[in-house]
């Protein structure tokens, strides 16, 4: 099972980021998951990807509406795309205080219920908050999100608000929340992978999303968590899956490129530890090439899905 | 033509960086280099590398690295030097210049690896070899008018502070502009993400270049859209780093906007060795045409492929 915790798919071009081309929308989000990826000498596509509206789209701007409305309309082509394709795509809640922490927390909630959002993003960069002192802004959605079993997916990599020890004090309350810290504490403006490290390494609720991790030292961090402490997330677009999947692939070599990782272990990375997380079957990395063709166009073909294995070892 | 410009073999594990597993040997890093890679759906070997010591293993090292001067220097640079005497059809010298050695050694070692070795390439780690390159300009320009002298580029790491900043090797890039530059990493390390200060000394100073590996994908279809097509080379920094997966970002610069650029495969086969191949004068070469044409070449330099 391979899912992607970090997608943004649109129908308007990030306005903050001003990517090149048209707007990458559901549609061509489909195909480039559908790949099809060489994982280990089989193909693989994508089998379901988190999706979340660009973040600079999620803030106001003249001539938007205000409150609940106006989250309901930056959320409104992912609820579109959930709707449209529930088996390959997954809602992410952007939560951005400044519409309202309740009108958020409500938000959120509605999403869940109706559309089946497995997760909320923090953008405290694009929102314009310390996530440290903003714990007013928070808690109301972090609530929300124990209550729903909701996980929190935390943008991480730039000052100042997105240094990942930053948001301690709101992990550290709300215990019963699993938090993934984006991108590996990596962005274009720095990069906070120690950081990011050491919480999953020091805190059960805390996990490390594989994206922009830096090459050489991902095979020296994955040596050492826990194997359910790593989620693959591509942050595509304008990032791409396949070299991100192959950082992970990479993983199965011997030292010192890679650590000599197990395929079970490499799909645990790949889908199956956030499929956990949030109630999603998992499914064991096919056995040869007809099962891998199969899984192309059924994420379980020939897997039992009460037991996560296959079907003839069931 | 693929030519990687950082790979490290060695029969002594990085002092510095201290990698996983046993020494990353000469032999290991041919095996890696014959992949094959799947670039455009076609299967590809990296041709050459440019190979060095691991910088970890260049400084005084008490019982391990002990000598002086150029017996010192020799000593550092001699499993690179074996490398490309055993390899001379895959492997390029970079031979690494530590100033604490004595300037003036340095400068006469690259000489003579150059002459001797056929080296083409002189890599700067002022981080590593502790020194500002912005002010320690007497320790950098007996080696810079060497490389001035027998037209051999020069490679700086960047991408940690203090001393490994793009833009503090400004003065010495000025002060020699016969000589080429590149920017290792794209300014990006474990240290810091410096991306738009290469970027920009790329755009605005024709001696500059950029490597490729480790710059954040997400940039680099920007950066690659405003650079002049001879300004970027690929280069992966193996071990631990792995060609595959850098490759791949050079690669994905051939889909459509927004992750590609609608690259042509002639304008790729630059990035990815044509490029360097013309500044150190080697013949570029065309990519292969159809798959077949490219699996032929990997079968008459030996490399095994899938059934």
């Amino acid at each position: 099972m391979i899912i992607d915790t970090h997608l943004h798919p649109t129908n308007l071009v990030d306005e903050a980021w001003r990517h090149t081309g048209e707007p990458f929308t559901g549609e061509r989000m489909l195909k480039l998951m559908d790949g099809p990826y060489m994982i280990n000498g089989k193909p693989r596509r994508i089998d379901m990807g988190f999706i979340q509206p660009p973040p600079g789209n999620t803030g106001y701007r003249d001539g938007n509406r205000k409150g609940r409305d106006g989250i309901r309309d930056y959320m409104a082509y992912c609820a579109e795309l959930c709707q449209k394709y529930p088996d390959r795509f997954i809602g992410n809640f952007n939560y951005n205080p400044r519409w309202g922490p309740e009108n958020g927390a409500a938000e959120l909630e509605f999403h869940v219920k109706e559309y089946g959002f497995k997760m909320l993003k923090l953008h405290a960069n694009m929102h314009g908050y310390r996530p440290d002192r903003a714990l007013d802004w928070l808690r109301p959605a972090m609530k929300k999100c124990a209550e729903l079993g909701v996980v929190v997916l935390i943008h991480t990599g730039d000052g100042p608000y997105t240094i990942p020890t930053m948001f301690y004090p709101i992990i550290r309350e709300f215990p019963m929340v699993n938090f993934i810290i984006g991108h590996f504490g990596i962005q274009t403006g720095g990069n906070y992978s120690f950081e990011s490290f050491w919480m999953a390494m020091d805190t059960p609720n805390v996990y490390c999303e594989s994206g922009w991790c830096f090459q050489s030292r991902i095979v020296e961090f994955a040596q050492q968590l826990p194997k359910n402490k790593i989620v693959f997330g591509t942050d595509s677009p304008p990032n791409d899956p396949g070299m991100w999947l192959r950082e992970l692939e990479v993983l199965c070599k011997d030292p010192p490129h890679g650590i000599n990782l197990s395929e079970d272990d490499l799909e645990g990375y790949l889908g199956n530890n956030i499929a956990k997380l949030v109630g999603i079957d998992p499914s064991p990395p096919p056995r040869d090439l007809k099962d891998a063709q199969a899984r192309l166009t059924d994420s379980y073909a020939g897997v039992d899905r009460a037991t996560g294995k296959h079907k003839e070892f069931a | 033509m693929i030519i990687d410009l950082s790979c490290y073999p060695t029969d002594l594990v990085d002092l510095a960086w201290r990698h996983d597993g046993p020494a990353f040997t000469g032999d290991k890093l041919l095996k890696m280099m014959d992949g094959p890679y799947y670039v455009n759906g076609k299967p590809r070997r990296i041709d050459k590398a440019f190979i060095q010591p691991p910088q970890g293993n260049t400084i005084y090292t008490h019982e391990v690295m002990d000598l002086e001067g150029k017996a010192a220097i020799r000593q550092y640079m001699a499993y690179t030097e074996k490398m490309v005497t055993e390899h001379p059809d895959r492997f390029l010298g970079c031979f690494v210049y530590n100033p604490r050695y004595g300037t003036q050694n340095g400068a006469e070692e690259i000489e003579r690896y150059a002459k001797e070795f056929d080296f083409k390439m002189v890599q700067l780690q002022a981080n590593m070899h502790a020194y500002r390159p912005d002010r320690a300009l007497d320790w950098l320009r007996p080696a810079m008018k060497k490389c001035a002298d027998l037209g051999l580029m020069v490679k700086v790491h960047t991408g940690d502070g203090p001393y490994s900043i793009p833009t503090e090797f400004y003065p010495i890039i000025r002060e020699f502009p016969e000589v080429n530059f590149i920017l290792a990493h794209f300014g990006v390390q474990t240290g810091g993400v410096y991306v738009f200060e290469p970027m920009q000394m790329a755009l605005d100073t024709p001696s500059v270049y950029v490597e490729s590996g480790w710059c954040l994908q997400s940039r680099i279809v920007e950066f690659a859209k405003v650079l002049p097509k001879h300004k970027i080379l690929f280069g992966s920094d193996t071990p631990p780093n792995e060609p595959g997966m850098w490759i791949n970002l050079l690669e994905v610069l051939c889909h459509e906007p927004p992750q590609g650029l609608n690259l042509d495969e002639d304008t790729l086969e630059d990035y990815l060795g044509n490029n360097v191949a013309r500044m150190i004068g080697l013949e570029a070469t065309k990519p292969p045409a159809t798959v077949e044409e490219a699996e032929a070449y990997l079968r008459q330099h030996g490399v095994a492929l899938a059934a």
